[in-house]
């Protein structure tokens, strides 16, 4: 009998509760599309920002609410997922701009020159970069990993026993996560290119050449010989440091040999095999880079 | 009586002063001098002289662009070599002026140098000549901050600075170079000590040493019964008392806001060398090309401005470049043991700001455990901020978080990293995530 009160008593407060709950969810309903967590279901939910908006629902969206998929593109979702929008939502989807990341270091500690003191502090970029880290390269890849804690893809490694991070192409969505995270910004997001070929300088040192070669063995030392060997003008050396701009190149693989560092890298491409002039490097023949 | 000191936090690190203090060794000057053009904060010095120019010892080669800049002199007669970057301790390229001397020049300089200047008579300059001598000295606050001193000296308007206290607490580990000059120059010191007095237009000077460096409170209290402004004031030894704000509050017992100088509070910090770099700039004539470095376990030792660190002393060991944790490294570190910085190039040039060189035998390999939350980096904390958390937000980019609860504050002592128990690198969070809060703006 003792029991009855206490039991009725929260029976009522919890029927008057479930009342008052029910009629303010009606009150404050807010419609959403629903159209918004299928397009979001068809995304990859990395929210990586690489489509410049704030995470894949706010792209989800944008892609219901705008009307057309102009100026939207999901790097992570890449053609067929963007396919697969546009067919759920009848619109047609543009055709995507798809970059790769690119590491602009070949130094290995075999190539670069060491410091008289090593760095003893965490295994963190960001923290190594306060300091002048290992090597006498101040451009060159410190290999804490910080890329590869922030891919959101497991698309950049560093392999057991190396030094430094290798982008598997396959898993890549372009998001730039590695670009941000790198304090060196030695990584650059590069268009895939036709057939997924690309050529670029393996080199971030803007020291002179004199000095890069002193602080290691396969940095570009601006000699402007791949200047003079693209066809199309694609290549400019600007503060000792050559570039190849992707919309000139047409990955010819001209200028790939001609370097007597041979600093420049390239993937998805054959490029017929040329006699290794003075000065080459074992550690970096043309192909050699590992890319899958 | 108990002894004064700062109220909150600080630890206690081992003093391993082992360099003795009681002399001070003359090291040769050297025939290549490469003197930064960069020394002190603030912008750079520009150059005034050409390549290939005849310098004399002790002429002005760069001059301080503003306010907040120091003139750079020549430490050797020499000509000028290049200006050039040049590697400095911590490998980083910074500008340089190379002065190489010919054997002449150098035995000239030599002779001048033994020969004992006779100091002038400075009882009747004004609060201006003392400032304008330090500017022109290029004298800058030699603890290692090296901040323009004449800057301090003038206190922006509407403040007034109530009191001078000279920093002689040497709080750091391993290093004698503050002591071993008051125990063996107490008198010019005190007269360097009451020319900043009467540079800053106050009364009362008080100078602050440890109770563990009893010489060179004896020594300091003889010569400062000559001034009835100047007193000694002897503090209990507690790490980072040497802080700017840390050496007011055992002092004054006053308390620097967050942000605010230490002008806010009517107080000047001043280091003791900068008050011998003032006397041998006011009394002798002689711009701060020479500076008083303490090597580790060897001495200390009076050496020119910009020569090799390499050549001040036969006994220092090279910077093992081995990474096999289980080797018995020996990291050298320029500054000492809790604040100073690995070097990574022992031939970089002595600057203003030197020190001295520490060396650490087995450094700390960090294998960092995790943190468990008791707060003893909290406790040790001289600035009452809480440092794991501060390096939380650090590790993980969350710059705005980190400076709502102050990591600005942060005098980077180093007291945190000391104190934990799993030996996490808090310290090196808390210098990314300043580095952050900075890259904001």
């Amino acid at each position: 009998m003792a029991l009855i009160a206490p039991i009725a008593l929260l029976g009522c407060i919890g029927a008057v509760g479930a009342v008052a709950l029910n009629r303010v969810a009606k009150k404050f309903y807010v419609y959403e599309d629903p159209r918004i967590a299928d397009v979001e279901s068809f995304l990859p939910s990395a929210n990586c920002g690489a489509c410049g908006q704030k995470g894949c629902h706010d792209f989800a969206v944008k892609c219901v609410c705008n009307g057309s998929l102009t100026g939207l593109y999901c790097p992570g979702a890449g053609d067929e997922g963007m396919g697969k929008i546009a067919a759920y939502l009848g619109l047609t989807a543009e055709k995507g701009d798809t970059k790769i990341a690119i590491v602009k270091c070949a130094g290995m500690p075999a190539t670069k020159t060491p410091l008289d003191a090593k760095y003893r502090g965490p295994r963190n970029c960001a923290i190594m970069n306060l300091t002048v880290g290992d090597y006498a390269c101040l451009q060159s890849c410190l290999g804490c990993g910080d890329c590869v804690n922030a891919c959101p893809w497991d698309a950049i490694h560093i392999p057991e026993g190396e030094t430094l991070p290798v982008v598997d192409q396959t898993k890549c969505t372009g998001c730039s996560q590695c670009a941000q995270a790198c304090p060196r910004n030695i990584i650059e997001m590069r268009p895939t290119g036709l057939k997924g070929r690309r050529v670029w300088v393996a080199c971030s040192n803007c020291q002179k050449g004199g000095v890069t070669r002193k602080q290691c063995t396969v940095g570009c030392i601006g000699c402007g010989l791949c200047v003079k060997a693209c066809p199309f003008e694609a290549i400019t050396v600007t503060n000792n440091l050559a570039h190849i701009d992707p919309a000139k190149c047409k990955t010819c693989g001209k200028c790939i040999p001609v370097g007597p560092t041979h600093a420049i890298q390239y993937a998805n491409m054959k490029v017929a095999p040329q006699p290794p002039k003075g000065g080459a490097s074992e550690s970096n023949k043309p192909g050699e880079k590992p890319e899958v | 009586m108990k002894l004064k000191t700062f109220k909150i936090g600080g630890v206690h690190p081992p003093e391993l002063k082992t360099a003795p203090s009681d002399h001070i060794i003359t090291a040769p000057l050297p025939m290549e001098a490469s003197v930064l053009l960069r020394q002190h904060i603030g912008a750079e010095a520009k150059p005034i002289v050409k390549v290939g120019d005849q310098v004399s010892r002790g002429q002005k080669i760069a001059q301080a662009p503003g306010a907040i800049s120091a003139n750079v002199h020549a430490p050797i007669s020499g000509k000028v070599k290049t200006i050039a970057p040049v590697a400095t301790l911590q490998g980083r390229p910074t500008n340089a002026i190379i002065i190489v001397a010919t054997a002449e020049d150098h035995d000239a300089d030599e002779k001048a140098r033994a020969a004992a200047p006779v100091a002038k008579d400075c009882s009747n300059l004004t609060a201006k000549d003392i400032t304008d001598a330090i500017t022109e000295a290029g004298i800058v606050g030699m603890g290692g901050a090296t901040f323009p001193t004449a800057v301090k000296l003038a206190p922006p308007p509407g403040s007034k600075a109530e009191i001078l206290i000279i920093n002689g607490c040497e709080c750091e580990p391993r290093l004698t170079c503050d002591a071993a000059l008051m125990r063996c120059h107490p008198d010019e010191v005190m007269t360097g000590i009451d020319l900043l007095r009467r540079g800053a237009q106050v009364d009362r000077a008080v100078i602050g040493i440890e109770d563990n460096k009893p010489n060179a409170v004896a020594a300091m209290t003889a010569a400062a019964k000559r001034y009835p402004g100047i007193s000694i004031q002897v503090l209990r030894t507690k790490y980072p008392q040497g802080g700017e704000k840390q050496l007011i509050q055992a002092i004054t017992g006053r308390e620097v806001a967050s942000g605010a100088l230490p002008i806010s509070v009517g107080a000047i910090v001043q280091n003791v060398a900068t008050a011998y770099a003032a006397y041998q700039a006011i009394a002798l004539g002689q711009p701060l090309i020479e500076r008083v470095v303490t090597i580790d376990t060897v001495g200390n030792f009076l050496v020119a401005i910009g020569m090799k660190t390499s050549a001040i002393s036969a006994d220092i060991p090279q910077p093992t470049a081995e990474a096999n944790p289980t080797v018995a490294a020996i990291d050298v570190v320029a500054g000492g043991p809790m604040m100073g910085q690995s070097v990574v190039n022992i031939d970089g040039p002595v600057t203003k700001g030197f020190s001295g060189l520490s060396f650490v035998n087995n450094p700390l390999q960090f294998e960092p455990a995790p943190c468990i939350r008791c707060a003893e980096c909290v406790r040790a904390c001289p600035m009452a901020l809480e440092p794991y958390l501060i390096s939380t937000y650090g590790r993980k980019g969350c710059p705005e978080e980190a400076k709502a609860i102050g990591a600005l504050d942060c005098i980077e002592c180093g007291s945190c990293n000391f104190s934990c128990p799993s030996a996490r690198p808090i310290l090196d969070y808390i210098r990314l995530a300043k580095m952050r809060i900075r890259a904001l703006k």
